[in-house]
């Protein structure tokens, strides 16, 4: 099958100017500027096929969201081949804008003193999409997030979660082929996070729709995506299944402690490697298949005041699997 | 065929703009609380002026070859005009560029200029229905008290003050857009927003007709267009008919509209370039 | 009385040190506030191109006058401005609460938290008009001009107050601040060019037209008793009257919650 997104060899580099602070420095700035080039994308490639749900992961900074950017047609590569659907993002084709969708999770795209249903006309407008398809992907959406109640009221007035559900109307009413999610998740409460990705994989299951997400939670992609970008650095560290990554390098879980009574370092070893102790915190590193065990025992044979169960950052992960070599 | 698709296509374009054109109105509703305030403020000042032009007149009919009359007609003319032709899109999308808030109208099928100005046009539609009323209860006001004697109405001073109205609103948007596409570069923007403000208004007429000004400023305003779109046919209207000199300023004024539409592509395409290569 | 006083020291210091921080700011909007006032002068000049007297008024007198008004505009605007925007902010944002919950008089600390500089420039140019134009002057005239210019001061920021405590009761209305700062036109000229019935309001009822009018005929060796009366009434009535506004608005704001 031809694929849908193809990058060969994305680099992206920018002039980062720097300016000095102050009235002299502003000045000084209009007439000769210092700069450094920073490496945001360093020589990227991989193909993506129709209705694959690709995850993007990396810590801040890695080059997931230059990336994004350049697929929509908002930034110019500085080297490289790219086409989505057929053609070259940064030409801004309208044909190729009526077939993609960018949503970005700190930017608004709704009106915020105006009910969201005037957006979405004004959307409707914009991609010209016809009345009956209109209506009916808006009835679609609608009931799929439960939202026929607030469609009407001020946007202002919403809570962040409903917020976010208008914000995916808006951007999906076109039926776009193609969707880019920048960090949807970002800021919403545990609830409206499971939503969220919820929505997505309905979306990606009964529209068909190709979609490529980028984020910093682990959890977003563990719950949707099947493949995986790893990406830092501008590199490209890891492209497969999920699943490989998670049982090559995600092997252990880490149990965060607040002890009530002074405790044995020692003793806590035998639980498992104790990654740091200072009283009255500490951190053990735990087989991932063990820790719920571990932890029940931990609380029997301590005297505990918290426990938490955690994931490795990503950035452990990450930094693993560069430590692999790849 | 071919003919029938291309009317599609136009028609779809049109509706596009018309929506953007809605979604002005509706914000100008919206707001219709404000903007009613804004206007009362606006008129206000004119109150101020008149009490003191009064005094000036004491005793006299003329003043600077104008009667009292003349004099306040100019005044309600630059309301008029600054009601109408004024834009203030600058501060809002000024801010919208400095916080990256732009990137969808990049991403979606739709010029952000052209996007801008539709929308102000639909904004501004709603801010001069909200000034007609109080506009014309002053204006009554003001005849009734005796202080505007003599308008004359002439279907060409009509259709000249009309065609300067029109490159006024035109010429105006362009200082606006200046503002916001200098967003591109700099952060200090908004300060340039002030200027702006500052300098179609002295150099505009917004105290009085620029043959009050003082010699020197006067000098300087004649090498400058903003008088074309403020003093000129506002003292076209306080005036008895059309000079040649009007006709004139409008050809002038057409001019430097032109070139200044030029300038403004020029520098869009260059702001454009600018954000799709540093990412904002 | 004390503790009040060291709070405001305490917030100028502040104020002055943020100043530093952000120099280009300070730079730039002072050049904006200086470009208004040099806007401001053109105006009487325009005026006084065509006459030699204003309701009474020389040119001379007249430049007395623009100082007192510039220094007035000046000096409140730099002490109440940003407190006043910030206040009606606070209604919006939540930040209220906040301020509300501190152990100090809740007017005090909304009117007084930030001082500007940028429109320094300004009291400079009014104070050298002054300088220039001032006829023989006593140091006693010196002193009660500058209480009656604390009183036109006290009176502007309490009209100001006054309105921006509007706030609470309408939906959304930004421009409420706007209408105190267009006001401001009808002391920018002396009282004496309103006459008739309106004269009679602004001078006697809602003495707006005295506020700069009335220091400067105290440097003019024209002062007037009745203007002081008037004004003095005028503020300690609309001083109360705010007060009891805000509590009440306040009692309602907390009722409602947020």
């Amino acid at each position: 099958m031809e694929s849908i997104i193809s990058v060969q060899h994305l680099k992206k580099y920018y002039k980062v100017y720097k300016k000095q602070p102050g009235l002299m420095g502003s000045l000084k700035a209009l007439f000769a500027r210092k700069y450094e080039s920073v490496q945001a994308v360093n020589d990227i490639s991989f193909e993506i096929e129709p209705g694959e749900l690709v995850g993007f992961i990396g810590p801040n900074g890695a080059g997931k969201t230059t990336t994004l950017k350049v697929l929509s047609g908002l930034l110019y590569p500085t080297a490289g081949e790219i086409s989505v659907l057929g053609f070259t993002p940064w030409d801004r084709k309208p044909e190729f804008q009526k077939q993609f969708s960018l949503v970005m999770g700190q930017k608004n795209q709704l009106w915020w003193d105006l009910p969201a249903m005037e957006t979405f006309l004004l959307n409707k407008a914009i991609y010209e999409i016809p009345d009956t398809q209109y209506k009916h992907t808006l009835n679609k959406l609608v009931t799929l997030l439960d939202v026929k109640d607030v469609i009407n009221i001020q946007v202002r007035k919403l809570s962040l979660g409903q917020r976010m559900k208008c914000e995916l109307i808006a951007a999906l009413l076109h039926n776009p082929k193609v969707l880019f999610l920048d960090e949807p998740t970002i800021g919403l409460d545990v609830v409206m996070q499971k939503v969220m990705r919820d929505f997505v994989r309905e979306y990606n299951t009964t529209f068909g729709a190709t979609i490529l997400l980028t984020s910093h939670y682990m959890d977003d992609v563990k719950e949707l995506c099947k493949r995986v970008i790893i990406i830092d650095h501008g590199k490209k560290l890891f492209d497969g299944k999920l699943q490989d990554i998670i049982d090559k390098y995600a092997k252990n879980k880490i149990l965060s402690v607040v002890f009530s009574k002074e405790t044995d370092q020692k003793k806590l070893e035998t639980i498992g490697k104790v990654k740091s102790f200072e009283f009255p915190s500490a951190t053990i590193l735990v087989p991932r298949k063990e820790a719920s065990r571990l932890a029940a025992k931990l609380l029997e044979d301590f005297s505990i005041a918290d426990l938490n169960i955690e994931e490795p950052p990503i950035e452990a992960i990450i930094r693993d699997v560069f430590q692999n070599g790849k | 065929m071919w003919i029938s698709r291309k009317v599609l296509l136009v028609k779809r374009r049109i509706k596009k703009w018309l929506a953007v054109f809605r979604i002005g109105l509706i914000q100008g509703l919206a707001f219709r609380a404000e903007t009613f305030l804004w206007i009362i403020l606006d008129i206000f000042p004119t109150f101020i002026l008149i009490a003191s032009w009064l005094a000036v007149f004491h005793g006299k009919t003329t003043v600077g070859g104008q009667s009292l009359s003349q004099l306040i007609i100019y005044y309600l003319a630059v309301l008029i005009i600054i009601n109408l032709a004024e834009v203030h899109f600058e501060e809002r999308w000024v801010e919208n560029v400095r916080y990256g808030k732009i990137d969808y109208y990049f991403v979606k099928p739709i010029s952000l200029p052209t996007y801008i100005i539709v929308q102000a046009l639909g904004s501004k539609l709603m801010t001069f229905v909200t000034f007609l009323l109080p506009f014309l209860a002053l204006m009554f006001g003001l005849i009734h008290a005796g202080l505007i004697t003599g308008f004359t109405f002439t279907f060409s001073k009509l259709f000249v003050f009309l065609a300067f109205l029109l490159l006024a609103f035109i010429f105006d948007s362009i200082l606006s857009f200046f503002v916001v596409f200098a967003a591109f570069w700099m952060d200090e923007a908004s300060s340039i927003g002030h200027f702006k403000w500052m300098v179609t208004g002295i150099f505009g007429g917004t105290l009085a007709p620029l043959t009050f000004y003082p010699q020197w400023i006067q000098k300087i305003a004649a090498f400058l267009p903003f008088k074309l779109a403020l003093s000129t046919p506002a003292q076209l209207l306080a005036r008895n008919s059309v000079l040649h000199s009007d006709l004139r300023e409008l050809g002038l004024f057409f001019v430097y509209v032109v070139v200044c539409v030029f300038i403004i592509r020029f520098m869009w395409k260059h702001a454009q370039y600018k954000y799709t290569s540093a990412g904002g | 009385m004390k503790k009040y006083f060291s709070i405001w020291l305490h917030f100028a210091k502040i104020s002055l040190q943020r100043l530093f921080e952000y120099r280009a700011d300070f730079f730039l909007w002072s050049l904006v506030s200086t470009g208004w006032t040099i806007f401001s002068l053109l105006f009487y000049q325009i005026l006084f191109l065509q006459t030699s007297n204003i309701a009474g008024w020389n040119k001379q007198q007249m430049l007395v006058f623009a100082g007192t008004y510039m220094i007035i505009d000046a000096a409140t605007w730099s002490i109440f401005w940003r407190n006043i925007q910030n206040y009606t902010e606070s209604i919006f944002n939540g930040t209220l609460d906040f301020l509300l919950l501190q152990p100090i008089d809740a007017q005090f600390r909304l009117s007084v938290r930030h001082i500007s500089f940028t429109n320094v420039p300004r009291l400079i140019i009014g104070i050298i008009l002054l300088a220039l134009n001032l006829p023989t002057v006593t140091l006693s005239q010196v002193l009660m001009y500058i209480a009656l210019i604390f009183l036109s001061m006290g009176v502007i920021y309490t009209l100001w107050f006054f309105t921006a405590t509007f706030t609470f009761w309408v939906e959304k209305l930004d421009n409420i601040i706007e209408i105190v700062p267009t006001l401001r036109r009808i002391w920018s000229m002396p009282s004496d060019i309103y006459s008739g019935f309106v004269g009679a309001m602004l001078t006697i009822i809602i003495p707006l037209a005295l506020i700069t009018t009335t220091p400067t005929r105290l440097l003019l060796h024209q002062f007037r008793w009745q203007e002081l009366v008037a004004l003095l009434t005028f503020f300690i009535v609309l001083f109360g009257a705010t007060r009891a506004f805000f509590h009440y608005s306040i009692k309602k704001y907390s009722g409602i919650g947020s």
